[in-house]
């Protein structure tokens, strides 16, 4: 499995976790999981730190723009950046 | 001087300085204390109080300033709320007047049909002059109360603490003179209005000429880029906010050079999160302030030193605020005295003679805090006395969240406790009957109809029997072991 697949495995595991599987059919991949209130800022942080240990990622968001990386895409697309780096 | 004077001195000092960035807009002083004068001269001209219900938007702040200007009381009215605490609020305050921003409107329109004989004024038809200005027919007293808080209550409806003009003037009279501001300043407003930590940030920046840089809803959860973006120079947040940013790599040495001021209330500051937190901000102060909201906003701080090699996990609450005084009871409560300690809960005598206990003459707050006093006379936290938690900073009394369980679950045990027990960030819930999923849900539900966000349990613990301590008591450090397993 390529890596952007393992880490959207890992947020659909979460929001499945949390909301069932009928979630993922509904989910806006552009809005933020957090203002959407799918996730808090702490379940969004556990599965941050998951997916970082899991695929041994070194999360930095320093210059990321939170209304983009609290999102599904934008998250997917910031941490598979920051693998690459 | 009265604050009311002091924030016209500053209208007046200040109008073309930016007052407010907000919505990536900048508005002066003068464009807000017009619109000010707009909303002090709409339909509420009369109102001795008023709710505002609206949140982070150029209405929310020209309304307090409103209220401030005119002597009216203000009650923030949390937008996150649900209904049934607002209308609780509404109620408890016999609040007639509501300002709301027209985002609010379906909120507005279920607490009228609640509350059919309130007043409900829109403040985008103010912003808009849709509405004609009106001078009050009779003359108001002007209220001697700036604002009126709810947090929880123990017995299951929140209570409302009222604060003063003078508590609130003696409390930023203080600020303005140990952490001056100029008017080149760019204040963060991170803070909820229902916590009253937000009321420092917006006066001591009014009443000194500075600009609140109002955080973005999305943003507030992990502001680094905005900080760095608009150039901050003075921080405010609780410690979870800096947690949360150390964790998403937003703390790294050095990034945020423009900060000369930095500011923690709300909970504990761990001592390795203020070191990080100098090191990401190496030009400024790392400020602890302690207080409850009954005593406004602060009424301790210490000043962080990373040379300081003390063994201690967390920062020191520090010292009290001129003008305030702490002192201990034989059990090592924090007993607080001064001009910023309130006069009493809001329709509720009872509980007002169990916190403020009068000595000598001088009327002490009973703080709830167990504290310890170093040789140098630094105050130390160690513990509650009661069942009261910090949740992300919020106050929350857990006999609130048991009482709304047990009575809808017809009162099995129950027992709430905040985990995990260093820096909580959630409430887990145990009940002590076999599981029933279905029950769980309709619990959940409830507690959200009833409570604010942070106050709903995250995660609920079936247990066949309840532990039990010595006294009889149920044992919740027992509890808390339960849930590390």
């Amino acid at each position: 499995m390529s890596l952007t697949n393992s880490i959207e495995q890992a947020i659909n595991n979460k929001l499945i976790e949390k909301h069932g599987e009928q979630i993922l059919v509904s989910l806006n991949k552009q809005d933020s999981l957090i203002s959407s209130g799918l996730l808090d800022s702490l379940d969004f942080i556990s599965m941050l730190m998951e997916i970082e240990n899991s695929l041994n990622l070194d999360i930095d968001f320093e210059e990321a723009d939170p209304v983009q990386f609290t999102s599904y895409s934008g998250l997917i697309q910031l941490l598979s950046e920051s693998a690459n780096a | 001087m009265k604050l009311s004077e002091q924030l016209n001195n500053s209208i007046v000092s200040y109008a073309n300085l930016p007052a407010l960035f907000v919505d990536n807009k900048c508005i002066t002083y003068k464009q807000l204390a017009d619109y000010a004068e707009n909303i002090n001269t709409s339909a509420i001209s009369e109102a001795e109080q008023v709710g505002i219900l609206s949140y982070r938007d150029t209405h929310y702040y020209s309304a307090v300033l409103a209220c401030a200007l005119d002597s009216r009381t203000f009650i923030p009215l949390g937008v996150k709320l649900p209904i049934a605490r607002l209308i609780s609020i509404i109620g408890q305050s016999n609040l007639k007047y509501v300002l709301y921003s027209k985002k609010y409107l379906s909120i507005s329109q279920q607490l009228k049909k609640a509350l059919p004989d309130r007043i409900f004024v829109c403040l985008d038809d103010i912003a808009n002059k849709c509405t004609a200005s009106t001078k009050p027919l009779h003359p108001r007293s002007l209220s001697n109360i700036a604002y009126v808080l709810f947090t929880s209550g123990s017995t299951g409806a929140p209570k409302g603490v009222p604060i003063s003009v003078a508590n609130l003037g003696s409390y930023l009279d203080t600020m303005c003179e140990s952490l001056p501001l100029s008017n080149t300043d760019k204040v963060s407003q991170v803070f909820d209005p229902t916590f009253d930590l937000s009321m420092h940030d917006i006066f001591v920046t009014w009443l000194q000429g500075a600009c609140l840089y109002v955080v973005p809803e999305a943003a507030i959860f992990a502001p680094g880029k905005f900080i760095k973006q608009h150039g901050l120079t003075v921080w405010f947040s609780v410690p979870s906010t800096a947690s949360i940013m150390a964790k998403l790599g937003m703390l790294k040495n050095g990034v945020y050079p423009s900060l000369r001021v930095s500011q923690f209330c709300g909970e504990p500051l761990p001592r390795a999160l203020a070191l990080k937190w100098q090191k990401a901000a190496p030009n400024s102060k790392v400020i602890n302030l302690y207080g409850p909201t009954e005593a406004t906003i602060a009424c301790s701080k210490y000043e962080f030193d990373c040379n300081d090699d003390s063994d201690s996990s967390y920062i020191p609450l520090g010292k009290a605020l001129k003008n305030m005084s702490f002192d201990l009871d034989a059990q090592g409560e924090l007993l607080i005295s001064g001009p910023q300690v309130f006069s009493g809960y809001l329709n509720d005598n009872i509980k007002t003679a169990q916190c403020l206990i009068k000595t000598n003459n001088i009327t002490h707050y009973r703080s709830g805090d167990l504290v310890k006093r170093d040789a140098q006379g630094v105050f130390h936290y160690i513990s509650r006395v009661d069942d009261q938690v910090k949740i992300q900073g919020y106050r929350v009394e857990l006999s609130e969240v048991n009482t709304l369980a047990q009575n809808f679950l017809s009162n099995p045990l129950v027992q709430a406790i905040a985990t995990p027990i260093q820096q909580p960030q959630s409430l887990t819930l145990f009940i002590c009957n076999p599981a029933d999923i279905e029950s769980e849900r309709a619990l959940i539900e409830y507690l959200k109809q009833q409570l604010p966000i942070y106050m709903v349990p995250k995660k609920i613990i079936w247990i066949d029997s309840m532990p039990l301590n010595s006294n009889g008591k149920i044992d919740k450090s027992a509890l808390h072991t339960m849930t590390e397993k």
